[in-house]
């Protein structure tokens, strides 16, 4: 009895486990879906090491700060989709095309959650029971690497973690003008 | 009786195991369930996502695909129904099947008027089909970032059927292509001569052909073409090393031997002659700049704007041009109504950042030495000199070692070059005179600058996806 008693316990761990699992790796999916999609439209990348910013290629940093142009003309977080989608007239008299005033959108974590600021207002993207860790660095080619990393403890066990790290090299859509 | 007794007893714990074995069964099923239901909705959300993917690719491949046809102005043999017409006309629209799995793109085109030209607006909708049912992601923020279009086209409203979808929206403004006025290194109307010295090229936008946006040797480029459009007298290369073209008009060139790329005649590039400004509204001071001073600099839109007589900078004296804000790239026009001369130790401080453009109605006699051009960019240097009346002599002089980086755009002036410095950029002269083994390092960037002539084709300004 108290075998099956302990298998029982047991499966219980694995089937959380994986469901926890898998659930932070949607969560990581979604904040690498989330950086690839506004790194790709940004119209600058800057990348912050508390408030320095960095511009070698060795150094990792904690915060992404994209400027990303202002498509839409109403003050609604840009993915907000309920509602109007009128869009700002694009303007080159600065030399430069802008829509609107440039937004500024970031990501870092925060408290073990990851976080997208948009306008100065932020939103979770992955559970900070996750704990996970964002850090980003300029490469020599141009993009940039995310590396997002949950590190969650286990049910179960005092000491062991679900743990995954993920890279992705993201090039802005910027570069490709010509 | 005694038996009867352990016979009961017997089929009690038999049962008792058989609820236990059922329990735990239960159980189990309980929590293998729970977990194929949750890995069956995060398949799904990961398929949403690998297809949420695969439609922005779709889109790009739909504004690569429109961009083909208006760079080769192919609209009608490439399958849309017309070229694009003037701005406020409706949009060409085409599909593109691109891939099996439901992947392709719709594009439209039109035409869209940008301060008094006519640009390209291509926008672009990749969609991929969604297997596994008009089933939402797992978490409301995969809804918010993904937005499938699970029982609705989005954009449309219309129905999808039984195929829910992905799709990602581009939008990509094209201005049409200028010609730069700094194709080459040299070109001169008139005679080109030269002792010794060399012509090559470098890209200051690429690492692999300059380091850290400046000239190196070790990454010598060959594009430093010359081109003379003289059909009256006869240019001397004077065996310089050319790592480049060597393009004229009328008698063959003399001392040609050490010209590394092809020699061609026939050449005509027409020279565009520099005109006056015709700015009105400019700072009030200096109106004369002989002494150490500093001009600051405006945004692009509304660049620092100066009007002085003559600019004299002589031993000493430091001419600082700074940005409007510390590390903003900034903008400064300076027109000098007379001459520009350096001399001695003066010098003009370009700090980070700044564009200087000089519009120079006089003579010109500068050093080499006499630029520091922090900015590191020829493109962010440039001496427009003014042509004069016909009939009417100009000159400029370089003279002396060192680098300057810059551009000297002086198609009515007799130049001059002395000394064994360099000058990383272009030069545009009436005729051109090298003596001292002086080097020229084509800027291979300044040919992707904008100019004032369009040409055949587009050149992406902007590139928008909407995200809603």
């Amino acid at each position: 009895m108290t075998a099956l008693l302990r298998f029982w316990i047991s499966l219980t761990y694995t089937g959380l486990n994986t469901t926890s699992y898998a659930t932070r790796q949607n969560d990581q999916m979604r904040v690498l879906d989330y950086l690839k999609r506004d790194i790709r439209r940004a119209s600058a990348v800057e990348i912050y090491n508390g408030a320095t910013l960095v511009t070698d290629t060795n150094t990792f940093g904690g915060e992404l700060r994209l400027t990303i142009p202002d498509y839409y003309s109403d003050s609604r977080e840009e993915d907000n989709a309920i509602g109007a989608k009128a869009t700002n007239v694009p303007d080159d008299s600065s030399g430069e095309v802008a829509y609107g005033t440039a937004l500024t959108v970031s990501y870092s974590a925060s408290g073990g959650a990851a976080v997208r600021t948009e306008g100065g207002t932020a939103r979770t993207l992955g559970n900070a029971a996750g704990v996970f860790a964002l850090s980003f660095k300029n490469e020599t080619s141009g993009a940039i690497r995310c590396r997002v990393l949950f590190d969650q403890p286990m049910g179960g066990s005092s000491t062991r973690k679900l743990r995954r790290q993920v890279d992705t090299l993201c090039v802005p859509r910027f570069e490709f003008r010509n | 009786m005694h038996t009867k007794s352990l016979r009961l007893k017997h089929r009690s714990q038999s049962g008792s195991s058989l609820l236990a074995a059922l329990g735990v069964l239960a159980l189990t099923s309980m929590v293998i369930g729970a977990a194929l239901y949750e890995a069956r909705d995060r398949y799904r959300t990961c398929h949403q996502s690998l297809r949420w993917s695969q439609a922005a690719h779709a889109a790009e491949a739909g504004v690569e695909l429109a961009l083909m046809s208006a760079q080769q102005d192919s609209w009608v043999a490439d399958g849309w129904p017309a070229a694009p017409g003037s701005p406020g006309g409706a949009a060409e629209t085409k599909s593109f099947p691109l891939s099996d799995g439901g992947i392709g793109a719709e594009v439209s085109v039109d035409k869209i008027d940008m301060s008094g030209v006519e640009w390209l607006r291509i926008r672009s909708v990749g969609v991929a089909d969604l297997s596994g049912g008009a089933v939402v992601g797992a978490e409301p923020q995969d809804v918010m970032l993904r937005k499938l279009s699970l029982r609705q086209e989005r954009s449309s409203g219309s129905s999808v059927g039984a195929m829910p979808r992905a799709t990602r929206v581009l939008e990509v403004l094209a201005r049409p292509r200028t010609k730069s006025p700094y194709l080459r290194p040299i070109l001169t109307d008139q005679k080109f001569s030269m002792s010794g010295g060399e012509v090559d090229s470098f890209d200051s936008d690429d690492p692999a052909k300059s380091t850290a946006g400046l000239y190196d040797v070790a990454k010598r480029q060959s594009n430093g073409e010359v081109g003379i459009n003289d059909t009256v007298g006869t240019s001397d290369f004077g065996n310089a090393f050319i790592y480049g073209n060597a393009s004229y008009s009328g008698a063959a060139p003399t001392n040609m031997t050490n010209v590394q790329g092809t020699v061609s005649s026939s050449f005509n590039d027409t020279v565009d002659p520099v005109t006056t400004p015709t700015w009105t509204t400019f700072n009030a001071t200096p109106t004369l700049i002989t002494s150490t001073m500093t001009l600051t600099g405006g945004t692009k839109a509304a660049p620092a704007r100066y009007k002085v007589s003559s600019v004299n900078l002589a031993s000493g004296k430091v001419l600082t041009v700074a940005p409007h804000a510390a590390g903003a790239e900034s903008y400064v026009e300076v027109w000098v109504t007379g001459n520009f001369t350096t001399s001695g130790s003066g010098y003009i401080e370009q700090q980070p950042g700044v564009h200087v453009t000089y519009h120079i109605a006089g003579d010109v006699t500068v050093k080499r030495a006499s630029f520091h051009n922090q900015t590191n960019l020829a493109a962010t240097n440039v001496l427009k000199v003014i042509s004069p009346a016909v009939g009417v002599n100009q000159k400029v002089n370089i003279s002396g070692s060192g680098a300057m980086i810059g551009v000297v755009d002086a198609p009515g002036a007799a130049v001059t070059a002395s000394g064994n410095g360099s000058v990383s950029g272009a030069i545009i002269g009436k005729s051109l005179n090298v003596s001292g083994g002086g080097a020229f390092h084509y800027d291979e960037a300044l040919s992707r600058l904008a100019g004032t002539e369009i040409i055949p084709g587009y050149q992406v300004a902007s590139i928008v996806e909407a995200v809603r």
